[in-house]
């Protein structure tokens, strides 16, 4: 190594460093963007109604419609005995793709 | 001696004289270098701060226009509304001061409810909508007092051109871009009106008092305020909870003092259930228990549970769902809603291990009430 940087000579040696630098630089730069472009993603992700049967406890799961709340018996009826569906629990889910981008 | 030191070939000069320039130039401006650096950082962070503000003023703006009976003025109106204030009462004399606060507080609500009210002009709409809309308007106003901190502490840093002012800026812009980022889901949420991570107390009152049998309401028992009483576990119960589904914190303090006083060596035990901010690294949704009062705000209702707990000796305790301040005011996870049945079954050892048959309790779910009835 010693040999080797002796027999390049010291301009060769400033060549290198500064285009290491560089190289460093833009690096550190682009990376350091990215992760401030990351931070200024605001996500919502889907809204779940979790509907139960009041007849036999069947668990249904649709999109969150406006107007829905927790306990509200709707008109919907059960696919399984026919008796009306109440909202169980309204949550929003984690999904790892399809996310709705609200501001970037 | 020393010129032996001195390159003699060209190029050597020239990389030696750049090395040469570039140390005393750091050395002179490093500094002003480093505070123009830190601006142009501080200037992004602000204009996406604009953005999200814009935003966010955009969304209320679209459904306030929605639930509007005329669009006259409106615009003007909501405005004036984001930029109103409320002034503390002077705490050097602290003697008094939580009537004060509660006074100041209460007369800030009302306001801006019928500030909203006037500036919507439509006598149809429902009472829960209209909550909902205010809290809508109020994570708005605290997205632009967000943004108005965030420039005046930028333009002092320019203007003085003192880089200390500007580095505190950019010490505190991830936190400032949390809040921004959890306030726009805000927005988001009560739009929707949908439950949101805050509600987790109420929701868990809520699932308390299904297939309870025989259960008496009492509407607006306080400001706001459902009571339930209930006999369960061989155990009178008395639920305390915000009147819903639209987006309402209520007067728990109150009602509860109110329900202590009526019912004098009755009640046995207090539980409390709330949403608290985690931790870094403790898991969303997770449950804890201890003592005192679970409830956030300004003080005045969490003073008032003290005070009268105190006053008839009364065990008062805490149930507490962990999540993160974006958590807690953007909709609810599921993980966090799911954790109901969780939280009952703790509220149900509590009350066996610490209370005897023919007692009475109080349970009060503190919360947001948004899409919880």
């Amino acid at each position: 190594m010693i040999w080797w940087i002796m027999q390049i000579g010291s301009d060769w040696i400033n060549y290198i460093l500064i285009g290491m630098m560089l190289i460093f630089v833009i690096f550190f730069t682009l990376t350091s963007q990215s992760q401030k472009n990351k931070r200024m993603i605001v996500e919502n992700p889907p809204i779940k109604t979790e509907l139960i049967c009041l007849g036999c406890g069947l668990k249904e799961i649709r999109d969150f419609k406006e107007g829905d709340y927790v306990g509200k018996v709707t008109d919907e009826k059960c696919r399984r005995c026919g008796n009306s569906l109440k909202i169980n629990l309204i949550y929003s889910i984690e999904t790892k793709k399809k996310r709705r981008k609200l501001f970037v | 001696m020393i010129f032996q030191l001195m390159p003699t070939d060209t190029t050597s000069i020239i990389i030696q004289t750049i090395y040469l320039l570039l140390f005393f130039v750091l050395i002179f401006f490093g500094q002003k270098i480093q505070l123009q650096m830190t601006l142009i950082e501080l200037s992004n962070m602000v204009s996406q701060l604009d953005r999200m503000r814009n935003n966010a003023n955009n969304e209320t703006l679209t459904k306030l226009k929605e639930e509007s009976g005329k669009e006259n003025k409106l615009q003007e109106k909501f405005y004036r509304i984001l930029d109103s204030f409320t002034i503390f009462p002077e705490s050097m004399d602290p003697s008094g001061i939580v009537k004060k606060t509660e006074h100041i507080m209460d007369v800030r609500e009302t306001r801006f409810l019928n500030d909203v009210k006037r500036m919507l002009a439509n006598p149809d709409i429902k009472e829960s909508i209209l909550k909902t809309l205010s809290n809508m308007v109020e994570a708005a106003m605290a997205l632009n007092i967000l943004y108005k901190i965030a420039l005046h502490y930028y333009l002092l840093a320019k203007k003085t051109g003192n880089y200390y002012i500007a580095v505190q800026l950019q010490i505190q812009a991830p936190l400032i871009f949390s809040y921004a980022k959890a306030y726009l889901q805000a927005v988001y949420a009560f739009k929707e009106g949908a439950p949101v991570g805050d509600a987790a107390g109420a929701l868990v009152a809520n699932k308390f008092l299904e297939n309870k049998g025989e259960t008496v309401k009492y509407e607006e028992y306080t400001k706001d305020t459902d009571v339930y009483k209930f006999e369960y576990l061989k155990r009178r119960f008395y639920i305390v909870k915000a009147r819903g589904p639209g987006g309402n914190v209520g007067k728990p303090g109150e009602a509860i003092k109110k329900v202590l006083e009526e019912n004098k060596g009755e009640i046995k035990l207090v539980i409390m259930i709330d949403a608290a901010l985690k931790l870094e690294g403790e898991k969303s949704g997770s449950v804890a228990e201890g003592v005192g009062a679970a409830i956030g705000g300004i003080g005045v209702e969490k003073f008032k549970i003290e005070e009268v707990v105190t006053k008839f000796n009364i065990p008062l305790y805490a149930i507490v769902i962990k999540m993160s301040l974006a958590e807690a005011i953007s909709i609810i996870k599921k993980e966090i809603a799911e954790v109901y049945s969780n939280v009952i079954s703790r509220i149900e050892n509590i009350v066996e291990e610490e209370t005897s048959e023919g007692d009475s309790i109080i349970v009060a779910g503190i919360g947001n009430t948004v899409g919880v009835p």
